[in-house]
C-alpha cells in the first residue's frame, strides 16, 4: 500500500456502537490506528466540516441523516467532495447499490465482511485514488 | 462461551445494545398499533430489525439474521406502503420480537441460537409473500440477478462487480403498489399471562415447557449483569475528585511531618484544620460521584412493560394503555434488576384485576381504553414508583372476607381493621395463591413476593383506592442501598441503629399512659391504639431503668411504638454485611465517627421472633431488677 496507515484519518459512522467498534477494530487489524466516530449522519458531516479526515466509512440506515444522504452532502460540499467515502450496510439490494453508485460512493461492501474484504476494497478504492 | 472464543467482548457489547434497542422496537410496536401509518415509527421499527441483523452478522448467528431480515422485508413493504399494517401481521411481528429476545438469551449463554420456530418463520414468508402473489415483482433495467435470500451466506453474489457495472447506469426503479392482506397462524390469546410475561422478558428460555437448550444460564447472565455503561463525563468527576483527594493528602503528609517536628504554632494548625476541611468535602463529594456511577434510568427498565401490559390486556380481552412518566428519574442499578419483578406483578396486577373489562366500563360511564399509570420521581432521599390503574378500585369489605374464608384473619381481627390494614391484606402470603399460581413459570408469584422484594430494597408499598377510581399502588425507594440512613438509639449506654425509613416520630413515654390490653402494651397516639415494645425485650436483655422515650415505627404490615432508654440522632451508615456470622435480629455493622461499632437492627426479625400475638406484656417494661420476664406467646 502506497499510504501509511497510520496517518490517514478515518471516520466511522453507523448508529449502532457496536457496530462502530466492529469496523474501528477491523481498521485497527489494517493497521489505520486513527480513526474517530459519529453515530449519525448529521453528526458526520458536521465533523467532516471542521476538516482533518481523510476517509469515511459509513452505514447507510441511520437516524436523523442516513448514510446516502451523508454521502450525497459530503459530494455536494467543494471542500469535501474528494473524500473516499465507503459505503457499509446489510442491505444487499440492487436499488441500494444502484443509489450509492450513482451519488458517488468509492465502494459498497455488505454486512457481514472480514478485514481481508475491508482492506480488498480499501486498496481498490486507493488504486483509484492514485490513478 | 466456546462457540464465541475471542469475541466475548463484542458479544457483550452487542446484546447490551441490542437488547435495548429491541425493548425500544417493541414499545414502537405498542404505539404502532395505534397509529399503524406513522412513517417515522416504520421507519425506526425497520432499522431496529436491521441494526439487528446487521451486528448477528458479524457474531455469525445466521438463524438471527434469517429472522430479522424475514421481519425487516416485511417493515420495508409496510414502510413503502406496499402493504397494510393489519391486526393479523402486528401478531406476527410481535412473535417475531419475541423469538429475537430468545435468541438473545441464547447468546447470553454463549451458545448460537437454533431456528426460529417453523411456524414463525412460514408466518413471516407468507406475510411477506402476499407482494409476490398479487403483484408484479419491480425489476431493475440494469441486471437481471436473482434477489438474495439473506445477506450473510459466505458466497453471495459479487456485489462488487455489481457496482461496478451499475455505477453511472441509469436505472428504473419501478414503484409497486400494492395492499395485500395477510394469514397469520399466531393467536396471542392462546397464551397465558406468564408466558406473554416470559416472552416479553426474554431472559428466562429455559423455564419455559419443551425447553430444550442449554440450561445453566445463572453463571453466564452473571457476567452480563455485572457490567454497566456510564457516562464519560461521571467517570471524569470520580478521577478529578480522587486526584483532588491525592492532592490534600500530600498536603497533610507534610503537615504531620511538621508537627511531628515539634511545629504547632497556629498557622500550622490552621492549614491542619483546612486540609481535613477539604478532605471531608472532597470524600464525600466523591462519594457522591461514585454512587452516580451506579445510577441508571429507571426509563431502561420500564421501556419492556408497555408491550408486555398490550400483550396481557390482548389476552383477558381489555384496551389498556400503559402511560409512562418520569423515565429520566436515576436509580441505582442493583435495584433496577431486582424492581423488575415486582413492577411487572403490579402492572399485571393492574391489568388483570384492577381495570374492569371494556362493557363494565362503559356501563359505570368510563372510556373503554382504561389507563395504567407506571410513573417514577424522586422525592427528597427516595424515589417513588407509582402503579395506578383506573379501574374499579378494591373494595375493603370483600378482601377482609376473602382473607376470613381463607383463615388468613380472624373474625375479631377483621372487625377492627379500617381501609388501609384492609387493602394490605393482599400482601398476606396465601391471600392471591389462587389467581397467581402458575405451573408454567414456577415462581410463587404474589403480591407477598412483590412486597418481600421491595422489603429487600428496605423499600415499602403502599396502597391507595377508591371504590369506582381506580387503584394506586406507592412503592418509595432509597436512593441507594449502600448508604441507610439510621436513627441512633439507646439502650443503656448502648447505642443501635434502626433504619430511618420506618422511623415516623419520637415521643415521650409516660408509664402511666401505657395501657395493658388483652395481655399486651398499647399506648394511644391520636386516637390509634399501638403496641409498644420494649428494645431490651426484644433483645432479651434485662431492662436497666424505665424506657423514656417511644420511636414510632412504621413497616408495611404493621405500627409500633419501640421504647427506648434514649436517642442520639441520625446518622448515614455505610451498611458492613456481617456475611457468614448472622445474629438472629441484626442486619449488619455500621461505625460511628469516633470509631465506635453499631450493630444495625432488622426490626422484622425482632419482632417476628415475638410470635403470633405480638403482644408483649405491660409488666416487662418495668425496671423489675429480677427476672427477666417470660416471652409472650
Amino acid at each position: 500500500m502506497a499510504v501509511d496507515p497510520s496517518k490517514l484519518k478515518f471516520l466511522v459512522v453507523d448508529d449502532f456502537s457496536t457496530m462502530r467498534r466492529i469496523v474501528r477494530n477491523l481498521l485497527k487489524e489494517l493497521g489505520f490506528t486513527n480513526v474517530d466516530e459519529a453515530e449519525d449522519g448529521a453528526v458526520a458531516l458536521q465533523k467532516l466540516q471542521g476538516g482533518g479526515f481523510d476517509f469515511v466509512v459509513s452505514d447507510w440506515n441511520m437516524p436523523n441523516m442516513d448514510g446516502l444522504t451523508l454521502l450525497q452532502r459530503v459530494r455536494a460540499d467543494a471542500a469535501l467532495k474528494h473524500l473516499p467515502v465507503l459505503m457499509i450496510t446489510a442491505e444487499a439490494k440492487k436499488e441500494n447499490i444502484i443509489a450509492a453508485a450513482q451519488s458517488g460512493a468509492s465502494g459498497y461492501i455488505v454486512k457481514p465482511f472480514t478485514a481481508a474484504t475491508l482492506n480488498e476494497k480499501l486498496v481498490k478504492i486507493f488504486e483509484k485514488m492514485g490513478a | 462461551m466456546s462457540e464465541f472464543s475471542g469475541m466475548e467482548d463484542l458479544l457483550q457489547d452487542f446484546l447490551v445494545e441490542a437488547t435495548d434497542l429491541l425493548s425500544d422496537v417493541d414499545n414502537k410496536l405498542v404505539d404502532l398499533e395505534k397509529t399503524p401509518h406513522d412513517k417515522k415509527l416504520l421507519n425506526d421499527i425497520f432499522r431496529g430489525f436491521h441494526t439487528i441483523k446487521g451486528g448477528a452478522g458479524f457474531l455469525n448467528a445466521s438463524e438471527l439474521v434469517t429472522l430479522c431480515h424475514l421481519t425487516e422485508n416485511l417493515f420495508d413493504k409496510f414502510r413503502n406502503g406496499e402493504m397494510a399494517v393489519t391486526e393479523a401481521a402486528m401478531d406476527i411481528v410481535m412473535a417475531a420480537t419475541g423469538a429475537v429476545r430468545d435468541m438473545f438469551s441464547y447468546l447470553e449463554r454463549g451458545s448460537q441460537p437454533p431456528a426460529a420456530d417453523a411456524e414463525l418463520l412460514a408466518g413471516l414468508k407468507a406475510a411477506i409473500a402476499g407482494e409476490v402473489k398479487t403483484t408484479k415483482v419491480p425489476t431493475t433495467a440494469a441486471i437481471a440477478t436473482p434477489a438474495p435470500a439473506a445477506a450473510g451466506g459466505a458466497a453471495g453474489p459479487d456485489w462488487d462487480k455489481l457496482f461496478q457495472v451499475v455505477a453511472g447506469a441509469p436505472a428504473a426503479t419501478a414503484a409497486a403498489t400494492t395492499k395485500a392482506e395477510v394469514a397469520i397462524h399466531h393467536d396471542v390469546s392462546s397464551e397465558t399471562p406468564e408466558q406473554i410475561i416470559q416472552k416479553a422478558i426474554g431472559r428466562r428460555a429455559s423455564d419455559k415447557p419443551g425447553y430444550q437448550g442449554p440450561v445453566g444460564r445463572r453463571t453466564e447472565e452473571k457476567t452480563r449483569d455485572n457490567s454497566i455503561r456510564v457516562d464519560t463525563s461521571r467517570l471524569d468527576q470520580v478521577l478529578n475528585l480522587s486526584g483532588e483527594i491525592g492532592l490534600t493528602k500530600n498536603r497533610l503528609t507534610s503537615l504531620r511531618s511538621d508537627i511531628i517536628n515539634g511545629r504547632n504554632d497556629t498557622d500550622t494548625l490552621h492549614a491542619l484544620d483546612q486540609a481535613v476541611s477539604q478532605l471531608d468535602l472532597l470524600v464525600s463529594d466523591l462519594q457522591n460521584a461514585v454512587m452516580k456511577t451506579r445510577m441508571q434510568p429507571i426509563g431502561r427498565l420500564f421501556q419492556k412493560y408497555p408491550r408486555i401490559a398490550r400483550d396481557l390486556a390482548r389476552n383477558l380481552g381489555k384496551d389498556v394503555e400503559l402511560v409512562l412518566a418520569g423515565e429520566d428519574t436515576e436509580i441505582d442499578k442493583t435495584m433496577i434488576e431486582d424492581l423488575s419483578d415486582p413492577i411487572i406483578h403490579l402492572i399485571r396486577n393492574a391489568v388483570d384485576h384492577g381495570v374492569e373489562p371494556p362493557a363494565e366500563r362503559l356501563a359505570s360511564g368510563k372510556t373503554e381504553k382504561s389507563e395504567v399509570r407506571l410513573e417514577a420521581r424522586q422525592e427528597g432521599d427516595h424515589i417513588v414508583l407509582i402503579v395506578a390503574d383506573d379501574g374499579r378500585g378494591m373494595n375493603p369489605e370483600r378482601l377482609r372476607a376473602k382473607a376470613l374464608e381463607k383463615g388468613l384473619i380472624t373474625d375479631e381481627e377483621a372487625n377492627t381493621m379500617d381501609e388501609r390494614q384492609s387493602y394490605n391484606l393482599i400482601f398476606l402470603p396465601g391471600f392471591s395463591t389462587k389467581e397467581f399460581a402458575s405451573d408454567v413459570s414456577g415462581r410463587g408469584v404474589g403480591m407477598d413476593v412483590v412486597k418481600t422484594n421491595i422489603q429487600k430494597l428496605n423499600g415499602s408499598i403502599e396502597i391507595r383506592s377508591h371504590a369506582g377510581n381506580g387503584t394506586t399502588f406507592v412503592i418509595s425507594l432509597p436512593l441507594t442501598l449502600a448508604i441507610l440512613p439510621v436513627l441512633l438509639v439507646q439502650m443503656g449506654r448502648q447505642p443501635f441503629a434502626v433504619p430511618l425509613s420506618m422511623v415516623r416520630e419520637i415521643l415521650p413515654i409516660d408509664l402511666a399512659e401505657v395501657q395493658e390490653v388483652g395481655g399486651r402494651a398499647t399506648m394511644v397516639v391520636r386516637g390509634e391504639v399501638l403496641p409498644v415494645y420494649p428494645m431490651s425485650y426484644l433483645l432479651g436483655w434485662s431492662p436497666e431503668g424505665v424506657p423514656e422515650y417511644g420511636v414510632l415505627m412504621q413497616t408495611a404490615e404493621n405500627t409500633f411504638i419501640l421504647a427506648i432508654d434514649g436517642f442520639m440522632g441520625r446518622e448515614d451508615a455505610v451498611i458492613k454485611s456481617l456475611d457468614d456470622f448472622r445474629p438472629k435480629g441484626v442486619a449488619g455493622v455500621t461505625t460511628l465517627s469516633n470509631g465506635q461499632i453499631v450493630l444495625i437492627l432488622d426490626m422484622k426479625e425482632l419482632l417476628g421472633a415475638l410470635g403470633e400475638g405480638r403482644g408483649v406484656p405491660r409488666s416487662s417494661f418495668i425496671s423489675s431488677k429480677a427476672s427477666l420476664p417470660e416471652k409472650a406467646a
